[in-house]
């Protein structure tokens, strides 16, 4: 039963029955205050159009034609209606005299006066009764004006008195019923609102919070799902963070497992380049060594891309000033290229944005793989060069190079796993990236969209 | 001497690292793991330090040696390269270092850093200048006479020997010596390395101490 009333639609299917009882009361109470107070108003006192036209007509026979009797038709007319105003015209058209009449009336009536007066109050306000004096038209005749309300019903007097009030009434009921309803449905948009705002506000996880239910109605239970819906997404996103920590354990042992043979092996391999060795022993020592900093790439680069192609490579944007990055990251590797024997040359131009919204971890990462594609791949060009342009539409990064080109095939040429990672690494940073040549330069150019919207503030 | 504090617990990595940093002419005492490790830290100029070891790992050793002592700069040496990794090294180590590595890399990283934290009081010959590290104390070799620097050309000449070798651009220079972010165009650090090459260089107009980069920053090689 409580679970039956606690339900909106009950609710609602209460409020409607209320009015309409409401409605109901109001139109019985309404009708019996009517009719208790109708009846309090004698329904004898109320003339009759014929009854007083008959009266009139018989008083005005019995009247004897003096003045005196005419005087006393009036006083007992008065009497009865007070509100009556009554003359008496004689045969030969003159006013002869007037009780209670509101109007001036002229002392003279022709023929014509008498048949426009007549005509002028048939079926009209006032209502008019016109019998000649005792029964003779000699005698002139006399006239009654009575107002057309005293023949009124009392139904109408009392509608007239309290009519307004029952119109109040009813509108007073209208009022309590919109605003019953408007509460109502108020109460729900506003729970209905507040689960909006739950579900689209996010926890650090990027997880919705549970909501604390408050009732058990529809409202409710849609609250008690959507907190059975956070508790799996939270389940899930604690499942996933689990197995991601396994991931990164895992990558992060075997990283340890591979790498400390290797720095064994490089240690050995420095150990004995310290003696005077052949040359091809020394020649043997260096390649074992570039072998040894080429598997140390080559681990390194499969990790990162299986964590970038599972999603599990950390992704930090933040708002990046490309040019000063572009030359402190071109300075960490000038020493390299500068050993290398490479003609460095640094073109910044001015772009249509310098803050960018990057990773600076995948910047650095996406730039190390290139700029050592370079030095792999393009390292007989002894030239590298990077250029910044504000273009129609775009900004670019170049890095030039005079080598052969990505598709050649070098003495080093991997399964491009650097190359990949650096996909990856643009599609993930909304940039976009091609290579082309010019002239005998090599160029490839990361593009930023100049209208590309900046989300964060610092 | 200088003292590095060196913990590692693979021997073979330990006994080849500790010898070549003796060799370079280091006083190293290598542990095996980072039991003890306080006792050796208020003597070490320098602690390098393996992540993977034995009961403690590398990372909490590390933050408790910096909590102990700031002063004592920390490289982290590993075999861990994931981003996390490196990350929570940075967030208290000085440097991160990964295997493998080439040991005159890891010498020249440790040089930095004993500069850095003033560690080495160490003369050094640049051209015709003979220079005392940790005192800043400059000396021109052909008349023997000492060269004095003003209050922001000694920073800036500090900041380019702490960072020998390495090309430092107009905006880490202008915030390391002056300490607030740099404004693009603005001329007044172009303005001071006139001046101190006036003070240091042989020809002021054809620099050879402190080189220009162009299009990057400035660089002083040893």
């Amino acid at each position: 039963m409580r679970k039956l009333f606690g339900s909106l639609q009950a609710k609602y299917m209460i409020i409607i029955l209320f009015a309409l009882g409401l409605f109901q009361v109001a139109y019985i109470g309404g009708a019996i205050a009517f009719t208790s107070l109708s009846n309090q108003i004698d329904q004898s006192d109320t003339p009759e159009f014929e009854e007083v036209e008959n009266s009139w007509h018989a008083a005005a026979d019995r009247t004897a034609a003096d003045e005196a009797g005419v005087e006393q038709l009036y006083k007992e007319w008065s009497e009865r209606f007070p509100e009556a105003g009554m003359f008496w015209i004689s045969s030969d058209g003159q006013l002869l005299s007037s009780w209670n009449v509101q109007v001036e009336l002229q002392h003279q009536w022709s023929q014509a006066d008498i048949v426009a007066f007549m005509k002028s109050r048939y079926g009209k306000d006032p209502y008019t009764v016109v019998a000649f004096v005792g029964g003779d038209e000699q005698n002139g005749f006399v006239v009654i004006e009575l107002p057309r309300e005293l023949f009124q019903s009392p139904y109408m007097h009392v509608y007239d008195q309290f009519g307004v009030w029952l119109l109040g009434g009813i509108f007073i009921i209208l009022v309590i019923f919109i605003v019953i309803s408007y509460l109502f449905f108020r109460s729900i948009r506003k729970r209905l609102l507040h689960l909006q705002h739950a579900m689209s506000r996010r926890n650090d996880d990027g997880l919705p919070e549970p909501i604390h239910v408050k009732r058990p109605d529809e409202i409710g239970q849609l609250e008690h799902a959507f907190n059975d819906m956070v508790g799996q997404l939270n389940d899930g996103r604690q499942r996933e963070l689990n197995e991601e920590q396994i991931r990164r354990e895992l990558i992060a042992n075997l990283s340890h497992d591979i790498r400390t043979p290797l720095t064994k092996l490089r240690a050995n391999a420095y150990t004995v380049s310290k003696f005077t060795l052949p040359d091809e022993a020394s020649a043997a020592l260096q390649t074992m060594d570039s072998s040894v900093r080429h598997i140390d790439e080559l681990v390194d680069n499969l990790l990162a891309y299986t964590l970038l192609s599972s999603a599990q490579y950390r992704y930090e944007p933040k708002l990046l000033q490309i040019d000063r990055f572009l030359r402190e990251h071109i300075a960490a590797w000038y020493a390299v290229f500068e050993q290398h024997g490479f003609e460095i040359d640094m073109r910044l131009s001015e772009l249509h944005s310098t803050a960018w919204e990057v990773d600076p971890i995948w910047m650095k990462r996406m730039f190390d793989n290139l700029l050592q594609n370079v030095l792999r791949h393009a390292c007989e060009g002894k030239y590298v060069a990077i250029e910044t342009e504000a273009c129609q539409g775009y900004d670019a990064i170049r890095i030039v190079d005079r080598g052969q080109g990505m598709d050649a095939m070098t003495d080093n040429k991997g399964a491009g796993i650097g190359l990949s990672i650096v996909q990856m690494m643009v599609e993930g940073m909304g940039l976009t990236w091609q290579h082309y040549r010019r002239n005998d330069e090599f160029i490839v150019e990361i593009r930023r969209q100049a209208d590309m919207k900046i989300t964060m503030n610092n | 001497m200088t003292h590095i504090l060196y913990i590692e617990d693979d021997r073979e990595i330990g006994s080849w690292l500790s010898q070549e940093l003796q060799e370079k002419g280091y006083e190293v005492s290598w542990l095996r793991s980072g039991e003890g490790a306080e006792s050796y830290a208020h003597q070490a100029d320098l602690a390098i330090l393996d992540v993977m070891l034995p009961g403690l790992d590398g990372f909490s050793i590390g933050k408790r040696l910096k909590r102990d002592n700031s002063s004592l700069p920390i490289l982290m040496l590993s075999a861990r390269t994931a981003v996390e990794d490196k990350l929570e090294g940075l967030s208290f180590a000085d440097d991160y270092v990964t295997k493998p590595f080439h040991p005159d890399e890891l010498a020249a990283r440790i040089e930095v850093l004993l500069r850095r934290f003033q560690k080495n009081d160490q003369t050094i010959e640049l051209q015709h200048l003979r220079i005392n590290t940790k005192e800043l104390h400059i000396v021109n070799i052909h008349t023997n006479e000492e060269i004095l620097l003003t209050g922001k050309q000694f920073l800036l000449f500090q900041c380019f020997i702490r960072h020998l070798n390495q090309i430092l651009t107009k905006e880490q220079l202008y915030e390391q010596v002056w300490g607030e972010s740099y404004i693009e165009g603005d001329k007044t650090l172009m303005v001071h390395i006139r001046y101190l090459r006036e003070k240091i260089e042989l020809n002021p107009s054809q620099p050879t101490i402190i080189e220009t980069i162009r299009g990057i920053g400035y660089r002083v090689k040893l």
